[in-house]
């Protein structure tokens, strides 16, 4: 493995770190060492709960304050060991010499003060410590502002004065990486930090990261759960297990090569282009709560394989091919006993035979459109309310959420709908289960017209068409427990007794235990309360369910389980499933069919095989081209693909294909006439439709000149 | 924020044109005829007509509303039937003690309160916060009056630190007058507002920014003053108007208890006596009292958070 060159800028050795609560003590970190170099992108992959944020706050000091360093040391260069120091001594450090980005930047930052007053506040605390440079107020502020102005913020002596409110989530975690920056720190640590941002702008920010490490040489220590992300940013990857590092290896060959049986288990988890109409792979099990040391393999009990020596003894970290691992079928002394060495292929097929072939009720009797759909519009904040101040006519923006949608859906059939954070799919998903009023258009479910039912009407619908909320925590009243969650839509519809499912039934249909029904919702983990969210919906046995991000804030082994459930009971009840997600990867892994939504309007739609082999719209080549793939990680690629920029503002949408104002190939004619949703042209897909006046040179890879719409400068072209 | 401004105050001005009419028809929604209480059983026609007359009731209703509201609006409220003055030359002095009580109170509730609040949250599970917390539910299970006629007797009956009864003349005398009243009626708000602080204040302090704050470095103090502060007063600004209200109908007790004589008192005897005129002008100044207080406490919660501030903003940023 590549060692750095040089002393490590950041280095954590033997760091053990545990949590005391009233009754139990828990290991958050066992032992961990880890060196950071000079300008080393260095990365740390896991499931939630195996101590990778843990670790970003230890090496601050920040642990809360049941947190205790048990033994290990952290040190900085030029500093030594961090525990040593005085608390001034740690703060001055904060900030100023190790910086940190977290993963909400609309709940990292104080909504109550503007910008400019949260990057002057940071510089003030450090104002003291400064030896160099003025620290008069405008100096600070002209720093701040050239911060503002690095990470690609859109005239940024505006955004200074400016609330966190008034940006995008994209913009706002530029914003935090501005704050980051004010002291050009050694070392930043991300902590999540594009997790919860679209493929797009999340693409934009690893861009931002990887340049900011080429002008300041800085390092980073890159905390995230996505296998994807981390292979595509990362010099060198750390996965951590339940507190331990298991392997260690450069950036490209986590998804290349993963060594150790848990990367492999996350990597087969993960949706790709090779996955797809197959079952994700799973791990079974949770990360566990551990109190001392584990005396063998702590991935041993989910391990797909597992030997008595795994068991009984603890593996150290075992040279491989690519790196390090903590596993015995890497030890010289014990890789004899591994008769087929741990592969993700390996996994998969293991992991395909364990899994209960899900039940062949594939045969659906029926079939035609369930769900017809024609140029449905639903606006928010129109201006048709008449003014009482008739002095000066108030224009009120009107925001097209969806702008002239049609569509039709198949019984049986899933279908995903796939589009940044303001394309307006959650909206499309909620016109069409009738939580939200149409502006104009037409729906029609089973061949009746629903577009405008009565209120009594919509409540016999309701029993057809369901939602799967986004956030079951949220979407689940928190003080009633699963059992009672679970029937309340038989209470609510007068069901009676003879024809209700005992709650242990349903529980069951989602692969929950039966001793679920007396929890409340927070008790669950986050898997198993979006398995409670999906029971519920499923209650009333509908024909179609809405399921809206499914998978947000899963992990990769929670989100495949959830992704499999849905396909199996697509199988076992005839459901039709329109799936909405930003996850394109996700979606056609699972989905029949393909809609690729941006801003309110469809631009690529069709069977989901034509349209991942021949994507006919530029949004849609770029999403796939975001989406990770251990077969093309070339980065080089990736950043020709960037789509710059987000979503304009709602209210105005550009005019001609909304799209040209961040197609690189756009041309005269694309910001003239906004071009319609046809035949991409491909033989023998008459349904692939696309709407870019270039779709067929699109579909055949015949692309115009791509013009360089500075990717990274200005993150926004003029005019949004 | 200029827009929202007005629009507020078009709406207050409509609140109380329409308390206005109310207060007009006031004499007419409640049973008996006016005039005839006033002058008791032993009246004759000739009188009462006369006081009908004096009280503009010979008038047809909707004359009696307009009158009303026109000379509210100038200042007058016509005149006391019962001494024959000026209603408006009456209520002078009284209703310059109410206000002044009125305003003490209010600031010292404030300036008592939250930093009592801020006290307890900073020393969260101490002895100081249990001591707030413990002497703030005591204070709130008491009635106010209560308060102040313990206060009545421990300070001014027991111990003559204060006068107990009416207002002394002189500058000092008037200011010693002040104290114990004003303490009676801000007590509760101490309380109120220093867990209604404390827990906004905590709550604050658990947010994921606060955390951000911590890792760049700053100071405890720094955080608590400079970057929670701000967010835990909000919900006491939304309080605020309406503490304006309460503490002005609090007057009315204690200027009761206490013998001073103010808004209250007279508002209480006018109603007795079936004074109608001096029964508008009271009512119709608390009222305006408590629209002005909400009106001031809107435009400040507003003021304190810039997301509300959003949808006026012509050009939407980004």
């Amino acid at each position: 493995m590549p060692e750095p060159a040089v002393a490590p800028v950041l280095a954590i050795e033997d760091l053990t770190v545990a949590y005391h609560t009233r009754k139990a003590r828990r290991l958050a970190l066992d032992d961990v060492s880890l060196a950071l170099g000079h300008s080393e992108i260095l990365g740390v992959v896991g499931e939630s709960g195996c101590g990778k944020s843990t670790l970003g706050m230890t090496i601050l000091r920040l642990l809360p304050p049941n947190g205790r360093i048990v033994s290990g040391t952290v040190s900085l260069t030029g500093h030594g060991d961090l525990q040593r120091l005085s608390n001034a001594q740690m703060r001055s450090i904060r900030g100023r010499e190790i910086a940190v980005i977290f993963q909400d930047p609309t709940t990292s930052l104080n909504p109550r003060l503007s910008i400019g007053t949260q990057l002057l506040q940071v510089q003030q605390a450090h104002a003291a410590a400064r030896k160099s440079g003025s620290t008069t107020a405008k100096s600070l502020r002209e720093n701040a502002i050239s911060k503002l102005e690095e990470v690609g913020l859109p005239n940024p002596s505006r955004a200074f004065e400016r609330y966190p409110h008034e940006f995008s989530g994209g913009m706002r975690q530029r914003v935090m990486i501005a704050m980051a920056l004010l002291f050009e720190p050694k070392v930043i640590i991300a902590d999540e930090a594009t997790s919860a941002l679209d493929v797009t702008l999340e693409a934009q920010i690893l861009e931002l990261l990887l340049r900011l490490r080429e002008t300041h040489g800085t390092s980073i220590l890159f905390i995230s759960h996505d296998l994807g992300v981390v292979s595509q940013l990362c010099d060198r990857v750390v996965v951590m297990y339940a507190g331990r590092v298991v392997e260690e290896v450069p950036g490209e060959a986590v998804l290349a090569a993963p060594r150790h049986p848990y990367s492999q288990a996350l990597q087969a988890a993960v949706p790709n282009r090779r996955t797809r109409g197959t079952r994700l792979a799973t791990i079974g099990g949770r990360v566990p709560d551990m109190a001392e040391s584990s005396a063998s393999c702590s991935f041993a009990p989910r391990c797909l394989f597992t030997t008595t020596t795994c068991t009984e003894s603890n593996p150290a970290l075992y040279e491989t091919d690519s790196g390090l691992a903590r596993c015995f079928a890497y030890a010289p002394e014990h890789g004899d006993k591994w008769a087929v060495k741990p592969s993700t292929e390996e996994w998969h097929r293991r992991n395909a035979e364990l899994a209960d072939s899900p039940g062949s009720g594939g045969d659906r009797s029926e079939s035609g459109p369930l769900v017809d759909i024609g140029d449905l519009t639903v606006h928010f904040g129109s201006a048709r309310r008449p003014r009482l101040s008739a002095a000066r006519p108030v224009v009120r923006s009107v925001v097209r959420a969806v702008d002239g949608v049609s569509l039709t859906l198949d019984r049986g059939r899933i279908l995903g709908i796939v589009g940044e954070s303001g394309s307006g799919k959650t909206t499309l998903g909620e016109a069409l289960v009738k939580l939200l009023p149409p502006t104009g258009g037409t729906i029609s479910f089973d061949g009746q017209d629903v577009t405008r039912i009565s209120t009594r009407e919509i409540f016999q619908f309701r029993r057809r068409a369901q939602m799967i909320f986004q956030n079951p925590y949220s979407s689940l009243s928190p003080r009633m427990q699963i059992g009672s969650l679970l029937t309340e839509p038989y209470e609510i519809h007068r069901i009676p007794k003879s024809d209700r499912h005992s709650v242990e039934e349903l529980l069951a249909a989602v692969n929950l235990p039966a001793s679920v029904r007396n929890s409340f919702p927070s008790q669950l983990s986050g898997g198993q309360a979006r398995r409670v969210g999906i029971a519920r919906a499923l209650v009333l046995e509908p024909d179609l369910v809405v399921a809206d991000e499914p998978t947000a804030g899963l992990d990769a082994s929670a989100a495949a389980s959830t992704v499999n459930l849905l396909a199996d009971l697509r199988q076992r009840m005839g459901l039709t499933v329109v799936l909405i997600s930003h996850n394109l990867s996700l979606v056609t892994t699972s989905a029949d069919e393909v809609c690729v939504m941006y801003f309110g309007q469809v631009v690529e739609r069709g069977d989901t095989a034509t349209v991942m082999a021949t994507p006919a719209h530029p949004y849609t080549r770029a999403l796939l081209a975001l989406a990770p793939d251990p077969e093309r990680s070339s980065r080089l690629e990736r950043r020709r693909l960037l789509v710059p920029g987000e979503i304009p503002s709602p209210d105005s949408p550009p005019p001609g294909c909304r799209f040209h104002p961040r197609c690189m190939y756009a041309q005269d004619i694309c910001k003239e006439v906004a071009p319609k949703l046809e035949p991409a042209g491909g033989k023998g897909a008459p349904e692939h439709l696309a709407a870019c006046h270039f779709a067929e040179d699109v579909r055949a890879g015949r692309l115009p000149a791509a013009q360089d719409l500075g990717l990274m400068a200005a993150g926004a072209p003029a005019g949004l | 924020m200029v827009l929202y401004v007005v629009k507020r105050l078009g709406v207050s001005v409509i609140v109380i044109a329409v308390i206005m009419v109310m207060l007009g028809l006031l004499v007419h929604l409640v049973p008996g005829d006016p005039a005839r209480i006033i002058l008791g059983p032993h009246a004759t026609p000739q009188t009462i007509a006369l006081i009908r007359r004096d009280m503009g009731l010979d008038t047809p209703v909707y004359a009696q509303v307009w009158n009303f509201m026109w000379g509210a609006v100038h200042g007058s409220f016509g005149i006391d039937p019962f001494t024959s003055t000026p209603v408006a030359s009456e209520l002078g002095s009284p209703l310059v003690n109410t206000l002044v009580l009125a305003l003490v109170s209010f600031v010292l509730s404030l300036a008592v309160g939250i930093p009592i609040g801020i006290l307890a949250a900073v020393r969260q599970g101490g002895i100081a916060d249990a001591i707030v917390r413990g002497a703030s539910i005591l204070l709130l299970s008491t009635p106010p009056y209560v308060v102040g006629l313990l206060l009545l007797l421990l300070f001014a009956v027991n111990h003559h630190f204060f006068p107990a009864l009416g207002i002394p003349g002189g500058v000092g005398g008037y200011i010693k007058a002040l104290v114990l009243p004003a303490v009676s009626l801000a007590a509760f708000w101490w309380a109120y507002l220093a867990r209604l602080v404390r827990s906004s204040m905590l709550e604050a302090l658990g947010q994921p920014f606060v955390r951000t704050s911590r890792a760049y470095g700053l100071h405890e103090r720094a955080i608590r003053y400079r970057v929670v502060l701000k967010n835990a007063l909000v919900p006491v600004t939304a309080l605020t108007g309406l503490m304006i209200g309460y503490i002005l109908a609090g007057t009315v007790y204690v200027e009761y208890i206490f013998e001073r004589s103010g808004l209250g008192s007279l508002a209480v005897s006018a109603i007795t006596n079936r004074d109608w005129p001096v029964v508008r002008a009271a009512v119709l100044i608390y009222a305006a009292a408590f629209i002005v207080g909400n009106l001031l406490a809107d435009i400040a919660y507003r003021f304190l958070d810039p997301r509300l501030r959003l949808e006026e903003r012509a050009d939407v940023f980004i």
